[in-house]
């Protein structure tokens, strides 16, 4: 029996224990013990739960130390790469303004009007 | 030179079909990091919720084993360890973070904003031209518009394509980690619902041992307000449940959307 099948078996037990709780008179005794019985089937439960939660842990750990080790570092660069050519994109258009500017206001530079 | 004419027409074709796949590609990836935060964002708050919970049906029942064993607070547990939602939280934020570079790589977000400053300062760098004459013509500000266009057509093309040619590979590279922190939440999404179903099975039947217990020495109102309490954690136990299921199949869709990006390409 795998721990899997142990907790559907617990879960079950619980579901049946609620059931039997609200079908039982609330006047009579047998709600007070069906709580305490569903309190120790909620406790197995949690531990359970628990211990399904803690074999995945090293499994997340793992995962995230790749993404954080292989695949961020290369997505950064090609970032890094793509920020380069706008940059220079930005300093080409910067120049290239100026140089208007330039070309407007300085009669030595006005550009011949064939070449427009 | 005229077999050159002959074939332009076809090299267009495939310039603006390879343009137009590579539009529809990106938009799918940016779809991919737009669904990615959120999926995430639910499956962190499902976590700290299903603490929450667990600490609330434990505080109850310490309540009302008070008068019996006393006040007991050294009994508390966490349903999860500091360890465990560590190791999660770094996943969640190392794919929330991937998810984003990569979003932010395929729509072009670092060449639009760069555009838009650049606008800007076009705008404020425009200079009235000086009167053109026969011979030598001042630049005008729609001249310059031109080359500075003609500029940004060139540089982003050579942007996509260098996106285009990389970002697929690394994509592909991340599928693998991509899938197993998917599916390691999903799996603790189905793992929170049992739990939370148990916790709340026993906050209903708490309350309700509380007010068979003591409901005898409450006032009508009171009682009243405790009984009504019943029915708001019913409704409490179904939203948590709910958001639980809803977390999983956003889980299961950011998964499937990467694979599916992975394995469909750029054509």
């Amino acid at each position: 029996m795998t721990q899997d099948d142990v907790k559907q078996v617990v879960e079950r037990a619980l579901s049946s224990t609620s059931s039997a709780y609200w079908a039982a008179p609330p006047e009579g005794p047998a709600q007070g013990e069906l709580a305490n019985l569903q309190l120790l089937l909620s406790g197995m439960l949690t531990k359970l739960n628990q211990a399904d939660l803690e074999s995945r842990t090293s499994d997340f750990q793992t995962a995230a130390q790749t993404m954080k080790d292989s695949i961020l570092p290369a997505v950064k660069k090609l970032d890094g790469q793509i920020a380069k050519l706008v940059a220079v994109d930005d300093t080409l258009k910067q120049a290239l303004t100026d140089a208007m500017k330039l070309a407007t206001t300085t009669s030595f530079f006005k550009i011949p009007a064939p070449c427009l | 030179m005229k077999s050159i004419l002959r074939i332009a027409p076809l090299m267009l074709v495939l310039v603006l079909t390879g343009c137009a796949s590579y539009g529809r590609w990106s938009k799918k990836v940016g779809a991919f990091s737009t669904n990615t935060a959120p999926a995430l964002n639910r499956a962190s708050a499902a976590l700290n919720a299903a603490n929450a919970v667990h600490t609330l049906q434990e505080e109850t029942v310490l309540a009302n084993q008070y008068a019996e064993r006393g006040y007991r607070p050294g009994e508390l547990t966490a349903f999860m360890s500091q360890s465990d939602l560590a190791a999660r939280k770094q996943a969640i934020d190392a794919l929330t973070n991937y998810a984003t570079l990569v979003g932010d790589l395929a729509l072009g977000k670092r060449v639009q904003a760069e555009t838009t400053r650049a606008k800007v300062l076009s705008a404020a760098k425009a200079t009235t031209s000086a009167a053109p004459s026969s011979k030598t013509k001042s630049l005008t500000q729609q001249q310059m518009n031109y080359a500075l266009s003609g500029l940004d057509i060139v540089f982003k093309a050579q942007i996509e394509h260098k996106v285009r040619k990389k970002l697929p590979v690394i994509m592909a590279k991340a599928d693998p980690s991509v899938q197993q922190i998917c599916s390691l939440l999903e799996a603790d999404m189905e793992t929170l619902r049992s739990q939370e179903k148990a916790d709340y099975i026993t906050l209903l039947m708490q309350q309700n041992e509380f007010i068979r217990q003591d409901g005898g020495s409450m006032g009508a109102v009171e009682k009243q307000a405790q009984i009504m309490k019943l029915f708001q954690i019913e409704q409490d136990a179904a939203t948590a449940d709910a958001d639980l299921m809803k977390a999983e199949k956003a889980l299961k869709q950011v998964a499937e959307a990467h694979h599916a990006l992975v394995v469909g390409g750029v054509k």
